[in-house]
């Protein structure tokens, strides 16, 4: 079942001059069409300005597609009856840390969403209390934001909306501000929602070692799915995906360091197979090589 | 370095006065300030002096803390005293040229000057034990009343504790900004006053379009986790009277009342 069905959307920027002349319109995204399933763990890449952030944007019902329709658990975007129960099913997380935090106390901040949702005292606690264990953030429980690290901060980020009790959270760049052991902090609790909690994960980066991991990658391009020069969708498990690596260089994303290793190796005649995706693959397949050997 | 500044200047101790409820301790202050006007006699100075030296030794903050507020009207003290001393009364005591200093006159300044210190250690003592969060809260709540009047409390509260969300954080962006600045050859320490003013320009421009990008960020971001204003809110921890209140706002009442009682001594 999908949770998130984006039908022939299209959404333009529109700059407009001092009279509301419009004087440029931009297409960020053109047709595009995506379904994303539920429990799936979803790696969403391109580069600057192929629309991956507008697309988030239209998800969380922040914007609202020019064309098209946007369906969000079976509920419309544009149904603004419905856009508080839209944005608390499908939370999101932003790139800045710093300015996506609210409150002065970590966990006053965790429970900025319940509180908005107008959610009992007595539960908003409870929820709290299990979303900072949950996240393992309760070392800094009664601590200021301020003092936090990237990564804590986005934990805390996290935190807050998971404590909404979301179906879906949308990453839009999560770990573009923080260092490698940040990143991999934020990673590592992403992970752990989407396997033990079975939440759906949208993430967009640009990092491909982040997208290894995931259940299925969409490499965006001008706004909508990119196509290689068949017409395929470049849109499929990252092993489908970095198999094709010419095709990801085309769309000028690069590949993770051991794929792109295994591949150089491939190309000066060892006999590994496309698509590597750990370094204990490829240390595998050469240690085979070398017993053949 | 520059995050370490506390804001609201909260002292850290756990004394009875700091876990009051902030509208209790909001309200006491409000009681004490009206108290210093409502007497001009020298029992209730004494009193008042009394009930301040009580609140200080329960706040367990030390002495010297409720002081620092004083540098910043000691001016304002100063012209205040001298006015009161120089110019009213009638029975003159001392006269040098033009100045006379009269009886009455020196009894109105003494009376002025205590006011002023104990109007600034009064308040001095609630934003040392509450702390800026609290505050706010308490504000809220007990102007929660305003709403009748159209007065947006809840906003003005929501935008007080994001100011001090983010007051570090521009402070540190401005340490940043100036630095960068510096790195390329910006003089802020010499010339006159014009000039320095001038220097500033290349620091408020950026630091101006940082803070409109952050806010519009956070409201997104605010939007994003459903925040639509103060209507059907709740509270993770909404404020309670507790008994201790209670004890708080009789103690208040008596207090307010002798106080009032010695305009009749």
């Amino acid at each position: 079942m999908n949770i998130i069905e984006a039908a022939r959307v299209i959404y333009k920027y529109t700059v407009h001059d001092e009279a509301d002349n419009i004087i440029e319109t931009q297409t960020a995204l053109s047709e595009l069409n995506v379904g994303i399933e539920k429990g799936s763990f979803v790696c969403v890449l391109g580069h600057n300005g192929s629309g991956k952030s507008t697309f988030a944007k239209l998800i969380n019902a922040l914007n609202l597609p020019d064309e098209g329709t946007v369906v969000v658990s079976g509920m419309n975007t544009r149904d603004s009856e419905h856009i508080l129960d839209i944005r608390k099913q499908a939370g999101m997380v932003f790139q800045n840390p710093d300015n996506q935090i609210v409150a002065n106390v970590v966990e006053e901040d965790v429970a900025f969403g319940p509180e908005n949702l107008g959610v009992p005292t007595d539960e908003i606690l409870q929820r709290v209390d299990k979303v900072i264990d949950r996240l393992e953030i309760g070392a800094v429980r009664t601590k200021s934001p301020n003092r936090l690290s990237g990564g804590q901060k986005q934990r805390v980020a996290i935190a807050g909306i998971m404590a909404m009790k979301p179906e879906c959270i949308i990453l839009d760049e999560p770990t573009a501000m923080l260092d490698p052991s940040g990143r991999s902090y934020v990673l590592e609790a992403v992970h752990d929602l989407n396997k033990k909690e079975g939440i759906t994960i949208v993430l967009i980066t640009h990092y491909m070692e982040e997208a290894v991991d995931a259940d299925r990658l969409i490499v965006m391009e001008h706004g909508e799915i990119a196509r290689d020069s068949e017409g395929r969708a470049l849109d499929g498990t990252p092993r489908e995906l970095f198999s094709r690596p010419e095709e990801l260089k085309k769309h000028s994303l690069a590949l993770p360091v051991v794929t792109e290793l295994a591949y150089r190796l491939k190309q000066h005649g060892l006999d590994i197979p496309d698509g590597i995706l750990s370094t204990k693959e490829l240390i595998d397949r050469l240690k085979e090589l070398k017993a053949d050997a | 370095m520059l995050r370490d500044i506390t804001l609201g200047q909260y002292y850290p101790v756990d004394s009875c006065i700091h876990r009051l409820d902030p509208r209790t301790k909001l309200f006491g202050t409000f009681v004490f300030l009206v108290s210093l006007f409502v007497t001009s006699s020298i029992p209730g100075y004494l009193l008042a002096t009394l009930a301040l030296i009580c609140c200080i030794r329960l706040s367990r903050v030390p002495f010297s803390f409720m002081t620092r507020g004083l540098k910043a009207v000691f001016i304002l003290l100063l012209i205040s005293v001298s006015f009161n001393m120089f110019f009213t009364g009638e029975t003159v005591i001392f006269r040098l040229g033009f100045l006379r200093i009269t009886k009455e006159g020196l009894k109105l300044a003494g009376f002025m000057a205590l006011r002023l210190v104990y109007l600034v250690i009064g308040s001095s003592v609630m934003t040392l034990t509450t702390t800026p969060t609290q505050l706010t809260d308490g504000l809220e709540k007990s102007l929660g009343f305003l709403n009748r009047f159209k007065v947006p409390v809840h906003d003005i509260a929501m935008m007080m504790s994001i100011a001090l969300r983010f007051i570090p954080i521009l402070t540190d962006e401005t340490d940043k900004i100036i630095r960068a600045q510096k790195a390329r050859g910006a003089d802020f320490e010499s010339g006159n006053l014009i000039r320095r003013a001038k220097a500033m320009v290349p620091i408020l421009v950026p630091l101006f379009i940082a803070a409109f990008r952050r806010a519009s960020d956070l409201a997104l971001a605010m939007e994003a986790r459903c925040y639509h204003g103060g209507a059907g809110r709740t509270k993770m921890k909404p404020l309670k009277y507790a008994r201790r209140d209670r004890i708080a706002y009789v103690i208040m009442t008596a207090y307010f009342i002798l106080m009032f009682a010695t305009r009749f001594i």
